[in-house]
């Protein structure tokens, strides 16, 4: 496939105090003013649901880095239910770039919603979305509350264990993601990003040597910050039908783990942590098998973390039960 | 390493249960790819980038190594210079991995290349890692293909070393020259390999829009209903090219259009077009029925060869604005050269589904543009309530598939034409893929390549598809043996002889233009 042409954008319109029906009439007509024969590129509607002025630019940055990939309407909310007047600013922007020799087009919608709807921000979002796509909601630092009319519209719910803040924060958001996981696709972006590190540990679990460990782990010991930790924590003791009390926990900047299999000198040791190099990050595991040392493996880490995370959750948009299970085994820890 | 799909050599294994969940994040295991012709043209244009664009997209183990063979005298320095130079940006990863490449340079045949082969391979499993796990890949020209094999039966690198390894061969088109030599190679080879340790590429398979054929037709409801001699009228399957043979003038030379493309592009791509819904996506559910496809396919006699075959060749002419010379005038190629650059065809397919319904089938050098595609033309309505003042303009239903390039499918139906008369004709409904989907596609050695590594064969051709594929082109190459077959002359630039288009209006139908 030919490299795509990076977006630039067509043109844009910007209202204050507005009514939907304005932001919908100035999408069509920046349209009209394009060319006739560009596509729509359309792949996904993702709703970007923002806390603060700083969560918008995260995500929108986050959301261009990967528009490539991932092309359709982008809507944007930044919902202040204590402003007045109550009311709606918004912002449209029309990308265009060409794809296999195709002018494709793309759009983002900012709304800022003020008073009382910003609780029922799925009125606004039903009307703006394209039809026959999955809609994908990202909650930048929050959990949806259960009842949220927005998750009415969402085919899928995107949320970030690695950004609900504080320690408390996050193992609240961590029970109510599997009170919600119950009723609704969840896609973690700290469990995406966390993936090399679990493919590392389940890879090192494929060869023969080993395999026969997977049964045996007796200790896990697992580093990072809170949301990562407690998600590999909960990851590992589902996977491998241990009890809570394997796990020990270090508060770190960068997950690690490394778990002990087996007894005495034929004991096995597994290690998955994030290592600088030269040319990057990378993950790197490791294993000891009886006291010889075993393979070594590595996966480099992308550029953008955040905005690779999101990609990967919009290529799955499907439920993903170990999750779920990662997720409900979490809830045993109180680390 | 990812969990990778489970090879069906290997040993059946307790479940890992980390690994659920990350099925889809395929990663070759560790390995070393043992690459014959390591010096040579394949693998500088195709199998270095797709290599390297599988380290960057972190598809590699860094336990993994290219050994190359070849004839060319090179050091490993000057073998790594060259994976380097292949690739026009190499990322981080690649260069990493490069550093531990090997050469062995030495014939292909000769006893002292595989002991040196062999001691290289046991430093690289102790250097890189590679765990005893091969893949050995035949890029060389075909006449050493069964030498290779052979040699390396004799040195035992045939087998794994222990168990829970793999040892693969791939072997490159073309798979023989006809039926007989196709069977002979097949021979040679499991003398020293069984059949589930043998990948034939067809890179057409590795295409992303091909695999696509499968998802149009086995996803939809909406096609597959008509996907039959009820409602399809013929079928044109078109592989176009506007390049001549180039510096393969030499090469051609013993090809021609039917082995070089015939035997196996089209007659896959045809396969992938008539075959029935298989009960599995998995290697076995495929290939099973894209046989029962090609069986179907009626085997011509060779007075129908004489009928319903076109051989082409052509002569200078203009093709994208340049004036280009004739297949004759090019390097390699003699002056009174009697092979074909063109081959035009009918086929049918004598089962329940397609019975009685033509396939034209036709590929060509120097033709207006290179084009790939299925048309699948749709019989007329019971009845047309317009007059033909109304329907002037209006063809039948059509359901193109794009292969390459500008991948996508176009519906070709009636529409009104806007005013106040009525009046109808055919419009189309166009998709692109890349106007949908963004992403990157990987390049068809890509995939092949890591579905070798994985042990996935889906999209490898098995030994007996080939000798069926043979066995409908073999009448074919017995009348054209003759030297008295009409070879018909188009000018380049043109969409191929006249006696091709005759093919068609004979039934009273015309080819398309892509």
């Amino acid at each position: 496939m030919a490299e795509p042409v990076a977006p630039s954008e067509l043109g844009s319109w910007r209202g204050e105090n507005v009514r939907l029906g304005q932001v919908i009439d100035a999408l069509s007509e920046l349209r009209r003013g394009g060319q006739r024969t560009a596509t729509r590129a359309c792949v996904t509607n993702l709703v970007v649901v923002a806390g603060v002025e700083d969560d918008v630019e995260r995500a929108c940055d986050a959301v261009h880095h990967l528009g490539r990939r991932h092309p359709g309407r982008n809507i944007v909310l930044l919902p202040r239910p204590g402003a007045a007047p109550a009311g709606l600013d918004a912002t449209v922007v029309l990308h265009g770039s060409v794809a296999e020799g195709h002018p494709v087009w793309s759009e983002d919608v900012r709304l800022d919603v003020r008073g009382a709807p910003a609780g029922h921000l799925d009125s606004l979002v039903e009307p703006l979305t394209l039809p026959d796509l999955p809609v994908a909601v990202w909650y930048v630092r929050s959990v949806p509350r259960p009842g949220d009319p927005l998750l009415r519209a969402a085919g899928t719910v995107l949320v970030d264990t690695g950004s609900l803040g504080s320690a408390d924060d996050v193992r609240t958001g961590v029970a109510d993601l599997a009170r919600l996981t119950r009723r609704h696709v969840v896609i973690d972006l700290c469990w995406e990003r966390l993936r090399p590190w679990r493919q590392l540990l389940a890879a090192q679990f494929d060869l023969p040597q080993l395999r026969p460990y997977a049964s045996q782990v007796r200790e896990i010991a697992v580093d990072g910050p809170v949301g990562a930790r407690l998600l590999l924590a909960g990851w590992l003791v589902a996977r491998l039908a241990l009890p809570a009390s394997a796990v020990t926990f270090t508060d770190a900047a960068s997950p690690a783990v490394r778990l002990v299999a087996g007894d005495g000198n034929q004991a096995a040791v597994v290690s998955v942590a994030e290592v600088a190099g030269a040319t990057g990050a990378f993950v790197r595991s490791w294993a000891t098998v009886a006291g010889r040392a075993g393979r070594e493996d590595r996966l480099s880490q992308p550029d953008d973390l955040l905005a690779w995370s999101l990609g990967e959750a919009l290529i799955r948009l499907r439920r993903d039960r170990v999750y779920g299970q990662a997720l409900h085994a979490a809830l045993l820890f109180g680390a | 390493m990812a969990p990778s799909t489970p090879s069906p050599e290997a040993a059946p294994e307790a479940v890992n249960p980390l690994a659920e969940g990350l099925e889809s994040d395929r990663r070759a295991p560790p390995c070393a790819l043992v690459v014959y012709g390591a010096s040579g043209d394949l693998t500088h244009r195709k199998l270095a980038p797709a290599l390297e664009a599988l380290a960057a997209d972190r598809r590699l183990s860094p336990n993994f190594a290219v050994v190359g063979v070849g004839r060319t005298p090179l050091s490993d320095e000057e073998f790594r210079a060259r994976m380097l130079e292949a690739v026009s940006k190499p990322s981080a990863a690649w260069e990493a991995l490069v550093g531990g490449f090997r050469y062995v340079a030495g014939g292909y045949t000769d006893g002292p290349t595989f002991e040196r082969l062999r001691e290289v391979l046991d430093e690289v499993d102790a250097a890189v890692g590679t765990d005893g796990n091969r893949v050995h890949y035949l890029a060389t020209p075909p006449d050493v293909f069964a030498g290779v094999a052979g040699a390396l039966g004799e040195h035992g690198l045939n087998e794994p070393g222990r168990q829970g390894c793999f040892v693969r061969l791939v072997v490159e088109k073309p798979y023989g020259r006809d039926l007989a030599s196709a069977l002979a190679l097949d021979d040679a080879i499991h003398e020293s390999f069984r059949e589930e340790q043998v990948y034939r590429i067809d890179h057409y398979l590795g295409k992303e829009t091909v695999q696509n054929v499968l998802a149009l037709r086995f996803a939809n409801a909406i096609f597959e209903p008509i996907w039959n001699r009820r409602y399809v009228d013929h079928v044109q399957i078109t592989v176009a090219e506007s390049l001549g043979v180039g510096h393969r003038g030499g090469f051609y030379e013993t090809a021609g259009a039917l082995r070089d493309i015939v035997q196996n592009h089209v007659l896959q791509v045809l396969a992938l077009t008539v075959m029935e819904p298989p009960a599995t996506v998995d290697a076995k559910g495929i290939r099973d029925e894209k046989v029962k496809a090609l069986r179907a396919v009626d085997i011509p006699t060779h007075d129908e060869v004489t009928i319903d075959v076109v051989r082409g060749q052509y002569e200078a002419g203009w093709v994208e604005g340049e004036e280009v010379g004739g297949y004759r005038q090019e390097k390699g190629v003699g002056p009174d050269s009697r092979t074909e650059t063109y081959v035009a065809m009918r086929v049918d397919v004598d089962n329940w589904r397609w019975a009685g319904v033509p396939f034209y089938l036709r590929t060509g050098k120097r033709l207006p543009k290179r084009v790939t595609e299925v048309s699948m033309e749709f019989r007329d309505v019971p009845h047309l309530p317009f007059g033909s003042k109304e329907t002037r303009g209006l063809g039948p239903n059509a359901l193109v598939l794009r292969i390459q390039p500008d991948e996508g499918i176009a519906l070709r139906f009636g529409a009104k034409v806007p005013g106040q008369a009525f009046r109808v004709r055919s419009v189309a409904m166009d998709f692109a893929y890349g106007a949908a989907f963004l992403e990157e596609t990987p390049d068809a050695y890509e995939r092949l390549l890591l579905d070798a590594m994985v042990g996935d064969p889906t999209l490898f051709i098995r030994a007996d598809e080939v000798e069926q594929a043979w066995k409908v082109v073999a009448p074919v190459q017995e009348v054209w043996t003759d030297d008295a077959t009409p070879l018909a002359r188009y000018r380049a630039g043109s969409w191929g002889p006249r006696e091709a288009d005759r093919l068609l209006e004979r039934d009273g139908r015309r080819w398309r233009s892509p």
